[in-house]
Order: structure tokens, then C-alpha cells, then sequence
């Protein structure tokens, strides 16, 4: 008989997943069987092998119920399937200890996870470019200020002609518009780009063709479009390539539709156009409106780049001072303008989180000791029976591993959950972060901390567990073990306590600033009123007598709606962005040297603007019929600008100028002085700031923001007022119809965003530290019975006792307190930036969540204390 | 109360009756397939034993390797009494449930 060789293979399995034994009855069968069937054909018999052994694996490893110290031969796969085995059964045998453990850790690892496919976003997901490191952004930097801003076209095109290191320099300008002819019009952001951008981002159209050099020219009439307008608004049309589209009635050639992937700096936008300067374009240095974004030139570095660009810096100073004279240039990664002003919050979140997660681990680690010192005898005696001390140690750490992974699960889930959550309330400032996912590396992530902590909370309690000297364990005595289990488990609680106090106290800071952020009184009512925002195309409407007629007459028919008080509208609502803003000259006032003008912020309203948006008037008159645009130029100031050049007096007829040597028309007169209102945003400190009818003419931002004040719901009359619109004028697009209250409220969504997460952080934290001091005070009433009984019949009354046990659980509350309490003093400085208006070290903030922390650990005391009180003598000393 | 058998636990059980002294898996397996019309792993019946061993039914003890086992040693099992008893026990309680029945048993 020829003897058939086994599957090589399939025998290492075997001696992989089985134990010795197993194995050499198992294998010895096996052959035995295939030799046994040789006759019937080599490639069968090994088949049947095959399955067999599948099978015989499946049995032995799922169905053998034994827990058994590994022998000599054993693979360490087997001896780890040994364990995993036994570890699963003991989670089934005590299921409440189980789901307690399990829940604790899916919070801890879960919102770590949800967290990090944040910090994932921001840190580690690239940009959709090619070669994202060598993409730079080149900024005007203020040598007053720190802050980066856009460049001005004229300034542009002589860092584009001068530039060494920097290929395919580009700019990119906002442009609004209205479509035409797919359904409602509809209002679109769009940008103006250099045929070069896409040469410098490395990025390809999805359909049709990137702009050549060819579209820069002042007849082209190119556009290419994002992918979600393609999709929605044009229908998916495949062949959209060379067909028209009416943008602001102005017919262009769609030459290309980007990826979905594709958006830009301070995106999204739906429309892209080739930029071409006009003539007054090409000689503006003073108004910044462009972004510039280039690739650095092979071997260029990003240092070199900027040393080329200061050179450029000082000959644009001393060529063009009065505009340049104290501005330099910023070269800067295209990452750190995309996600860089992210990084601090949300490492700052991702710390908290780390916190949760070091908290739900040493309350795992406090509960596998209680356990440990109730199995303490069956790890004695199994230690006594000869299991190796490594053995015992591997056996607990692949316990603690399955809980781990349980909870690893479970907190996937959680985080899956908790991203929808998190994209559902993400204000827009984090756009970016809208999709963040739980993809491949964000579960490898969960994988590892799970594994980190599996190990970290398993190894205390095992070592604990292993180094227990047989004798003592096996003899009743165990007052020494269990005064150690509780010296590890009361260490750990007082850290955990520290840990929830630091978490609080970050809470409180972040609900103490929003709430002061909310309380800042805007300088206008928001309640019940209407905003909306309306384009006025130049075609259209190409100066102020033709925008300010058809304001005009919007607001009389708005204003005859019987619910509506007031309308009108201005260039920018507060809130939304800072405004506009020139260099101010006062007359009467000495001139300011070239680069040393003050700058205000200005505003182009329609006459009752203000009583729809009830802002006081404080001097004056507000506007009306009177400033026409053929009147004399009249404007409003703002109290602080009231207060700032004419103290003591009154304004009313003074005369300001953006001309430094103003002709007679220059001159704006001062008629009026309004209630302050926030500008940028409800933290920052108001500005100076005037206001200009719209119908005279001072820059090409006409009051397209509406606000209509009415009597009850605002949105009610929303209806109305896109009636009225189309009335006048069919083609106009109507976009953002929001209450005023909804814009306040979007001004604060990024602060209430990380004050809800932080929050929910601080909460899970003090629940947690909760668990674990119950947990330990029980352990310790369950270890201390004896005590208790001999306590009780020498005349101890449960008063007595149920002090003891809560004047233990305090100390250790107040400890943990206390340090907490300290670290927290000297590290919450690093949230300055992130609040407004509240002191860090504010010793109410920290005395008012140290009592509510020393609280909750007093009703956490107070169960297992009352247990230990309420103990029968005679039953507690029996034990 | 006695050791209540599975089915396939009594099947292994009357293999290792009938085969005596020979009674080790791949003999046990033989046995399953050619009476019982039963393909049973080498896994499931080792698993078996051995679950059988812990409860006091079966003993075992190694025999010499062979060369048709690759030089592995048989494992040779043996009922003890108490598995004679359990053995013993679920067959007439089978016996004692078909009575009567014979007809409609062989029938289908």
C-alpha cells in the first residue's frame, strides 16, 4: 500500500489550535483515515483530510469546556485559545459584573474613538490635491497686527512676475451669482480663479477640461462646475460639457465639472470662473479681496519661499509705500489656512476625552481587583496545583483583553453614533469636519486603545493576583490581602476623582464663557424678526439709483404686510462677518502719516434698517427720502465713534472722508449717532463703525441683506416676502431666509459645540468616578465584614459604623479633590483662548464643582456604608 | 439521578463495547460509519471521550505508536462501570419507549 503524504498545511493548523494531546490522537486519526482511503485516489483522501480536520478544529477549540494549564508542547495559540475560552465563560457566568465592566469601558474607548475620527479630519486625512506639502498660500501680514490677510490684486501680480521659488502663483476671488433658467433662480457662491490654480493643487476635472491660459481673457466666457451642482441644479447631465449656463444673465460655456472631493480654501463653492483683472483691478493695492495659492518649485523649501517673498515684501514697501509701507508677506502651508485654526480645539477635546477614557480604565482596573480578591482562593489553589505563575498573569490579561474588545465593540458602536451626532450639531466654522467617518484607521485606533487598556487595567490586578504568596491565599487569612486589594483600588478612586475635578472644572469654564457669550448684548432685539438675503447683480443693477429703487419699493410692499413693523437692509448683518472697512479721515483732526490711518468699519443701509432691527438712536435723525443719491453724503456713527473723536460734543454735522485729500463731494456728514452693535462677532470688543444710506454711492456692496421686524413668527411671513421679491423682479435669487435669532445663535455655534462635548465629557466623568467609589466602598464593606461584626457586638452602634465607612469614602473624595483641584488651577490657562470673558482661576468656579463633586461622592458612600451599617453581627462574623 | 447520555455520546459508547480492547478514535470512527452511517470527526469523538473521561464513564490509556499514525500513539478507551450503568440504562429506556412501535419505526 503507497502511503499518501498529509496536508502539510492543514497538520500545522492542527498543531496550532489543539493542545498536545488533541493533537496526537486527532492527527493520529486523521493519517490513519487518509491511508485508509488512498485506494479510493490520491486528491480525495486529501480532501476529506481536509474537512475533517476543519471540523475536528471547529469542535475542539469551540466546544471543549475546560480551563487547563498548558502543558509542555502546547502552541501558544492553542494555550491562548485556552484562555479566550475560559474567559468567555466567566463573562457568561457573571453577567452583571460583565455589562457594568463592558459599558464603562465602550464609554471610555467610544468617545475616544468619536473623538479621534475628529482629530483623524483634522490631523491625518490629506487634502484632495496632489503633493499636498509642496501647495503653499501666500498672505499680507499687518506689521501691527498678527493676523494673515488677503492680498490685493495689483500686489499680486508683481509677487506672481517676481517670485522665484513659487510656480503657477494663483489667485482666487469670491464671486457671487444668480442662476437662471434651471427652475427658481437660485443664489450661488462661486470664484473667480487664475487658468493656473489647477496646475498648482494637482487636481483634475471629473468631466471636460481643467481653464487653459486661453479662458483668461476679458471675453471668456468658461465656467466649470462643482459636483453637487452638477448633480442637483443641472440634472446629472453627462453631457453637460459645452452647453450654457446663465450666470447672473450672463450665458458661459460649462468647460468642466470637478470631483466631489474637490473644494477650496474657505470653500465650498458651486461655480468656478477664469479670473481676469480689469483695468481697475490691476492698478488696486489698496483693497484685499484675493487669496493666492501656488506650488513651491522642486527643491524649494518652504523657508526659502519666504525669504524670496520678504525680498519681494520690501521693494513692494519702498515702491508703493503708502499702501505697503507695513505690510510683509506670509507664506504658509496650505493645511495650517485649511484645518489649522482646528488643531487647538480639538486636541484640547481629544484630551478631555483621554481623560474619560483613563477614568473608565481605572475603574475597570478597581473592579477586576474586587473580583481578583473573590477569586484570590481559586488562584491559590490553582497555583498550588501547579499552574505557572505566567500562566495565571497570561490567563488574566486575555480576561481583561475580552473585556477590552467587548467594549471596543460596543464603543465603536457608540462612536458610529456619536459622529452622526456630532456632523448633525457641527457648526459651520468646522465644515471641514462634516465628514468625519469611522473608517479603517479610525477603528484601528479603537483597536489599539482597547488592546493598551485591556492591558493597562489587566496587568495591576494580575500581577497583584500572581505575586499573592500561595500559602496566605489558601489560608483564611485574609486581612492582609484585602488591606492591599483596598490600598490599590483607594489609590486608583482618589485618581479617578482628580481626574472627573480637572474634567468639571473645564466643563465650567466652557459653560461659564458661553453663557457670558450669550448674555452679550448684541445691540439690537433679535426676537421676531426676518432675514433674508438677496442678490442684486451689477448687470442688473449697476449703481445705487437702480438698487436703492428697487429696495425701496420692496420695503414699502414688505411694510404694508399687516404683521410686518419695519424693513430694510444692509450690506452685513452683525454676527456674519466684521464689514467692510477704509481708512478714515476726520475733519479738523491732524492727517495720520502714510500707513498710519485709523480704519472703520462701514455699512450701506436702507432708511428704516435700524427700526426693523431696533437699535436705538441716540443724536440725530436717522435716514430717509431726504438722502437721495444726488443729496449731500450724510452718514450715522456709532456711538463709540461718537465718543472716540468728539467727546464732550456733539457729532451732529462734523465731516468725515476716505479721501486723505477730499474735494468738496469727498465729504460725509454726520447726522446721526446709533446704539452700538457687535460687528464680527458677539466676543469681540465693538469698533468704530458709520453708516451710509444706500441710494449714495460708496462701494459695490449694496444693503442685499434683508430684515423685516413683525409681530409673531417670523418665518410666517417668509412666503410673502419671496412673493413680493418675484413680483419686482423674476429673475432675483432669494437665499438664507433665516430668523435673526438663528443668525445670533449661529454666531455661538463653535463655543456651545465644544461646551455640549466637554460638557457631556465632564458628566460621564463624574458618573464614572461615581461607580468607582461605590465600587470600592462596597469591596471594602464586603472584605471588612468580620470587622464589622466584632465592631457591632462590642457595642457599636450602626451610626458608628456607617460613620466609619463614610468618613473613608470622604477622605479619599476629599484627596482626590484636592489634587484635582491643583492640577486643573495650573493647566486650565490652556483653554484662555478658547473662552470669553471668564477668568481661569475663578475660586467660585472651583469651589462650586469641588462641592458638587464631594457630593456625589457622599451619595456614592453612603449606600454601601448604610449596607455595612444595617449588617446582622452574628450573619457578618459567620463569614 | 444518573449520567443522562446524548445520542451521539451513546453511539461512541456502544462503539467502545463492541470493539473491546481496540477501541481507539479511528477504530470508533469505522465503527460510527459502517453501523451508523455516522462521519464523525476525529475531533468531535476525542472531544467526545474525552468529556466522557471527566465524567467517570470512559477511562484511557496510550499504546504504542504505529506507523500508519504517522508515529503517534492510539489512545485506547474503555467503558468503566458507571458507564456500563448509564449505557445500560439509556438503552432500555429506548427499548422501553419503541415498545409497540416497531411497525411504524422500521416503516419509515
Amino acid at each position: 500500500m503507497t502511503r499518501i503524504q498529509p496536508p502539510r498545511f492543514a497538520e500545522w493548523l492542527l498543531r496550532l489550535t489543539l493542545d498536545v494531546a488533541a493533537y496526537e490522537a486527532v492527527a493520529g486519526d486523521l493519517e490513519e483515515d487518509l491511508q485508509h482511503n488512498a485506494a479510493r485516489g490520491t486528491l480525495r483522501a486529501r480532501l476529506r483530510y481536509w474537512r475533517l480536520a476543519v471540523h475536528s478544529i471547529a469542535v475542539c477549540v469551540l466546544l471543549r469546556p475546560r480551563a487547563r494549564s498548558p502543558r509542555q508542547g502546547d502552541s501558544i495559540v492553542s494555550t491562548l485559545l485556552n484562555d479566550l475560552w475560559y474567559a468567555l465563560r466567566l463573562l457568561r457566568r457573571q453577567p452583571g459584573f460583565a455589562t457594568v465592566l463592558v459599558l464603562t469601558l465602550s464609554l471610555g474607548i467610544g468617545g475616544t474613538t468619536a473623538m479621534f475620527a475628529l482629530v483623524e479630519a483634522v490631523v491625518f486625512r490629506p487634502l484632495p490635491y496632489t503633493d499636498e506639502d509642496r501647495i503653499v498660500m501666500v498672505w499680507e501680514t499687518d506689521a501691527t497686527e498678527a493676523e494673515k490677510k488677503v492680498g490685493t490684486p495689483a500686489n499680486f501680480q508683481d509677487w506672481r512676475t517676481n517670485t522665484h521659488t513659487i510656480d503657477h502663483l494663483s489667485g482666487i476671488a469670491q464671486l457671487d451669482a444668480t442662476l437662471t433658467g434651471h427652475g427658481d433662480p437660485q443664489r450661488l457662491d462661486g470664484r473667480r480663479v487664475s487658468a493656473s490654480l489647477f496646475a498648482a493643487l494637482g487636481v483634475r476635472t471629473l468631466l471636460g477640461r481643467v481653464f487653459a491660459a486661453d479662458d483668461e481673457r476679458v471675453s471668456a466666457d468658461t465656467v466649470i462646475v462643482a459636483h453637487h451642482l452638477w448633480r442637483q441644479a443641472l440634472g446629472a447631465n453627462p453631457d453637460i460639457v459645452g452647453t450654457r449656463i446663465v450666470l447672473n444673465d450672463v450665458p458661459r460655456t460649462v468647460v468642466g465639472v470637478m470631483p466631489p472631493e474637490f473644494r477650496l480654501p474657505r470653500g465650498p463653492d458651486d461655480f468656478w470662473v477664469p479670473l481676469v483683472f480689469t483695468d481697475w483691478e490691476r492698478q488696486a493695492r489698496g483693497s484685499h479681496w484675493m487669496m493666492a495659492i501656488g506650488r513651491l518649485k522642486p527643491g524649494v523649501t518652504l523657508a526659502q519661499a519666504q525669504a524670496d517673498m520678504d525680498v519681494i515684501a520690501v521693494r513692494l514697501a519702498r515702491d508703493f509705500p503708502r499702501f505697503n509701507a507695513r505690510e510683509g508677506l506670509l507664506v504658509e502651508p496650505i493645511r495650517d489656512e485649511m484645518l489649522g485654526g482646528l488643531r487647538r480645539p480639538v486636541l484640547v477635546l481629544m484630551g478631555a476625552v483621554m481623560l474619560v477614557l483613563a477614568i473608565a480604565c481605572i475603574n475597570t482596573a478597581n473592579l477586576l481587583l474586587a473580583r481578583a480578591s473573590a477569586r484570590h482562593q481559586e488562584v491559590a489553589i490553582r497555583a498550588a496545583l501547579g499552574a505557572r505563575r505566567l500562566h495565571l498573569i497570561r490567563q488574566l490579561l486575555t480576561e481583561s483583553l475580552v473585556f477590552a474588545m467587548t467594549g471596543a465593540v460596543a464603543g465603536a458602536g457608540l462612536a458610529w453614533f456619536a459622529t452622526i451626532a456630532l456632523r448633525m450639531m457641527m457648526p459651520e466654522s468646522l465644515a471641514p469636519l462634516r465628514d468625519i467617518a469611522i473608517n479603517v484607521r479610525v477603528l484601528t485606533f479603537a483597536a489599539v486603545m482597547a488592546s493598551l487598556t485591556g492591558v493597562l487595567f489587566g496587568l495591576a490586578p494580575a500581577l497583584h493576583l500572581a505575586r499573592q504568596r500561595t500559602a496566605t491565599a489558601i489560608d483564611a487569612d485574609r486581612a492582609s490581602t484585602s488591606a492591599r486589594v483596598t490600598r490599590t483600588g483607594r489609590t486608583l478612586v482618589t485618581v479617578e476623582l482628580a481626574l472627573a475635578m480637572m474634567l468639571l472644572v473645564g466643563a465650567a469654564l466652557f459653560i461659564q464663557s458661553l453663557r457670558r457669550l450669550t448674555n452679550v448684548d448684541a445691540g439690537f432685539r433679535a426676537g421676531s424678526v426676518l432675514t433674508f438675503t438677496i442678490e442684486l447683480p451689477r448687470s442688473r443693477y449697476p449703481d445705487p439709483a437702480r438698487w436703492s429703487g428697487f429696495l425701496d419699493e420692496l420695503m414699502t410692499r414688505l411694510e404694508k404686510e399687516p404683521s410686518v413693523h419695519a424693513a430694510g437692509a444692509i450690506s452685513w448683518l452683525p454676527l456674519t462677518t466684521a464689514g467692510g472697512s477704509n481708512a478714515l479721515f476726520v475733519e479738523g483732526l491732524p492727517l495720520p502719516g502714510p500707513g498710519e490711518e485709523t480704519f472703520v468699519f462701514y455699512r450701506l443701509i436702507t432708511p428704516r434698517y435700524f427700526t426693523a432691527m431696533g437699535i436705538p438712536l441716540v443724536a440725530g435723525r436717522f435716514f430717509d427720502h431726504r438722502d437721495s443719491g444726488d443729496a449731500r453724503k450724510v452718514v450715522i456713527v456709532n456711538r463709540t465713534m461718537a465718543g472716540r473723536y468728539w467727546p464732550g460734543e456733539s457729532p451732529l454735522g462734523k465731516r468725515v472722508s476716505f479721501a486723505r485729500a477730499p474735494s468738496p463731494d469727498d465729504w460725509m456728514t454726520v447726522v446721526g449717532v446709533v446704539g452700538d452693535t457687535k460687528q464680527g462677532s458677539l466676543a469681540d470688543a465693538v469698533d468704530i463703525e458709520m453708516f451710509a444710506p444706500g441710494a449714495q454711492e460708496m462701494n459695490w456692496f449694496p444693503p442685499s441683506q434683508v430684515v423685516v421686524r413683525t409681530a409673531g413668527d417670523p418665518l410666517a411671513i417668509t412666503a410673502a416676502a419671496r412673493r413680493h421679491v418675484r413680483a419686482l423682479d423674476p429673475l432675483m435669487a432669494i437665499d438664507k431666509v433665516q430668523s435673526l435669532e438663528a443668525v445670533v445663535a449661529t454666531s455661538t455655534a463653535a463655543a456651545r459645540f465644544r461646551t455640549v462635548l466637554v460638557g457631556s465629557f465632564g458628566t460621564i466623568a463624574m458618573v464614572l468616578a461615581a461607580v468607582g467609589v461605590y465600587g470600592l466602598l462596597s469591596l471594602s464593606v464586603a472584605l471588612r465584614r468580620r470587622e464589622i461584626g466584632v465592631r457591632t457586638s462590642l457595642g457599636a452602634a450602626p451610626r458608628d459604623i456607617l460613620r466609619l465607612f463614610l468618613a473613608e469614602g470622604l477622605l479619599l473624595a476629599v484627596i482626590g479633590v484636592g489634587i484635582g483641584l491643583t492640577i486643573a488651577l495650573f493647566t486650565a490657562r490652556t483653554l484662555d483662548t478658547l473662552l470669553f470673558d471668564t477668568p481661569t482661576t475663578d475660586p467660585r468656579t472651583y469651589a462650586a464643582i469641588a462641592a458638587l463633586l464631594l457630593a456625589i461622592a457622599s451619595c456614592a458612600c453612603y449606600v454601601p456604608a448604610r449596607r455595612a451599617a444595617r449588617l446582622d453581627p452574628v450573619e457578618a462574623m459567620r463569614t | 439521578m444518573g449520567d443522562v447520555l446524548g445520542e451521539f455520546e451513546q453511539l461512541v459508547l456502544l462503539a467502545v463495547l463492541r470493539l473491546d480492547d481496540a477501541a481507539y478514535g479511528a477504530a470508533i470512527a469505522r465503527q460510527l460509519r459502517e453501523k451508523a452511517g455516522r462521519d464523525a470527526s476525529p475531533g468531535a469523538i476525542f472531544t467526545t471521550l474525552e468529556r466522557l473521561e471527566a465524567r467517570g464513564l470512559v477511562r484511557s490509556r496510550y499504546g504504542e505508536p504505529t506507523p500508519e499514525r504517522g508515529g503517534r500513539r492510539k489512545r485506547y478507551y474503555r467503558l468503566r462501570s458507571a458507564g456500563q450503568r448509564a449505557l445500560a440504562r439509556s438503552y432500555t429506556a429506548t427499548i422501553r419507549m419503541a415498545q409497540g412501535l416497531e411497525a411504524k419505526l422500521t416503516k419509515s
